[in-house]
């Protein structure tokens, strides 16, 4: 009877975790079917600017842009917050139809810095239109780092002179 | 007797699926004071994918070509004005290890199979929206992975001069193709010690994304076996790389200047998602500015995929099944030799405690 225990105790517990690991296989087969989903418990990814009216660019000059701050509160559920901006500049136009291509235009960001957590900033190249700009992993929560982009024109002969007006976009994720 | 265990049996199976993990929804988060600015924030992700740190901060998902699904992404407005926002999604690409955003509202594949409800929103000071995000994709879609974000854009005035334009979003990986879920793998293929322009030591591992997904790489670094037996670490790996399949890139893990230069036995630990390899290798950092040789790293790899869980599962629950039967047929047996040899049974060596169990009251 020992031995019988025993070996049914054994063959009840092997159920009990198949039955329980088959129950996770399961769930992954009817997600895969018909997902079904958790709520997240992360925090808020948040991009602020100064508020600033249109800039003027000067040919050769970088030209400060209003003041970033990105704020990244999910640096929890043992990870880390991690997040990259990129930046892009459109063409600028010229009431007469003049234009400035965009690749004429350089995007760099003055050293930033966390003003409130931890983290480390990638050191990021300027990028001419479009691309990463600045990207930075924070050590605690709602962790905050600040920048300042600049924009380059390069200096070149304008085809008019005039006020040209574009475009600079932020993007963070 | 055998009815009696095989209730026994009923009530630790139906026990057993008790503990398999509820698929429901989690606890309501409460929502505290959104950060300045706008801000995104994903407010569900796949059930399936719920020990994967990736799946709390992205929309990740591998779908069947034919497939719809539905993901909440919460959109908030930490400034005290109200303000007007734009959903969409715009088409992504790794570059240089990051995941960078492509301008204006570029498109891919991605972003063709995909809708917000609603597409735009006043949100009030303080407020969050709640967006649902819908992918559907096309029964002809072609396998592989596609990127892209699902944004909030806020325009600010020009005035003639050059705007400037804020976006926040959710990053996309999705995976298309049939059956399950492709392979994540990678490999660290050099370890090299090195110093900076500012003579700082630093590790650099060069990884390969050999997998079928992309990766979001985080870990540490722990130096043991160093000058004296010094043990030092573990460091974490300060920044996040992404890299899409085949891409091979660095991930650096900066060290402090008063470690001695070696050797020492560097192991780095690299995490994507659910699946971790480490490489160790023998370091000596240089003197000055500049890198060792690189050394190729004994790597050690782990992980779990949700095929490789439906197998452990049927793999235990054969087992047990198997287990049943031989007991069954053990207790058969047993139970006719009881009424022919019953002598015998109480003269065997082996498992004295049955037939001990089983023999008449003297």
């Amino acid at each position: 009877m020992k031995f019988r225990k025993m070996l049914t105790l054994a063959v009840a517990g092997t159920a009990v975790a198949g039955t329980s690991l088959l129950g996770v296989g399961m769930t992954a087969a009817y997600a895969a079917d018909q997902p079904v989903t958790f709520e997240v418990a992360g925090g808020t990814l948040a991009i602020a600017q100064t508020p600033t009216a249109g800039t003027a660019l000067v040919q050769g000059t970088a030209v400060d842009m209003p003041v970033t701050t990105v704020t990244d509160g999910r640096a929890e559920f043992d990870r880390t917050g991690s997040w990259v901006v990129s930046a892009s500049v459109t063409n600028l136009t010229e009431s007469g139809g003049a234009t400035i291509l965009a690749d004429q235009i350089t995007l760099d960001e003055t050293v930033g810095s966390f003003t409130a957590g931890t983290g480390t900033r990638v050191a990021a190249a300027a990028v001419v239109a479009t691309g990463p700009l600045v990207s930075a992993t924070g050590d605690s929560i709602n962790s905050v780092f600040t920048y300042t982009p600049t924009a380059l024109l390069a200096a070149q002969t304008l085809p008019f002179s005039g006020s040209y007006a574009g475009t600079v976009t932020q993007t963070v994720v | 007797m055998a009815w009696t265990t095989t209730r026994r049996l009923v009530l630790v199976l139906v026990a057993g699926a008790l503990c398999a993990p509820a698929t429901g929804a989690w606890a309501q988060a409460s929502t505290p004071t959104p950060p300045p600015g706008i801000g995104a924030k994903l407010l569900e992700g796949p059930a399936a994918n719920r020990d994967d740190p990736r799946a709390h901060e992205y929309i990740i998902d591998h779908l069947a070509p034919g497939t719809t699904i539905s993901r909440k992404v919460g959109f908030s407005n930490g400034d005290d004005q109200p303000v007007d926002l734009a959903f969409y999604a715009a088409s992504s690409k790794i570059i240089d290890g990051t995941f960078a955003v492509d301008p204006g509202r570029a498109n891919n594949d991605l972003t063709s199979w995909t809708s917000f409800s609603p597409s735009s929103a006043t949100v009030q000071p303080g407020q969050t929206v709640p967006v649902t995000v819908t992918i559907a994709v096309p029964a002809d879609a072609t396998r592989g992975e596609r990127y892209a974000a699902a944004l909030a854009e806020r325009a600010t005035s020009g005035d003639g001069g050059v705007a400037t334009v804020s976006r926040v979003g959710i990053r996309i990986y999705l995976s298309v193709g049939p059956g399950g879920a492709p392979i994540t793998s990678f490999t660290i293929d050099t370890l090299t010690a090195g110093r900076d322009g500012q003579g700082a030591p630093l590790v650099t591992a060069q990884v390969h994304n050999t997998g079928e997904r992309a990766i979001d790489l985080s870990g540490e670094l722990a130096l043991t076996k160093g000058p004296s037996s010094l043990s030092a670490g573990p460091f974490p790996v300060r920044t996040r790389s992404t890299l899409e399949p085949g891409q091979s890139g660095p991930v650096a893990v900066p060290l402090d200047r008063a470690l001695p230069n070696g050797p020492w036995d560097a192991t780095i630990t690299l995490i994507s998602g659910v699946t971790s390899v480490s490489g160790t290798a023998r370091l000596t950092f240089p003197s000055d500015a500049g890198a060792s040789a690189a050394v190729a790293p004994v790597q050690e790899e782990s992980g779990s995929s949700p095929v490789g869980a439906g197998a452990l599962a049927l793999g235990v629950l054969l087992a047990a099944l198997v287990a049943w039967l031989l007991l069954r047929r053990r207790r058969r047996t047993t139970s006719g030799s009881e009424k022919r040899e019953p002598v015998e049974r109480e003269s065997a060596p082996v498992l004295p405690g049955v037939l001990t169990k089983r023999s008449p009251p003297r």
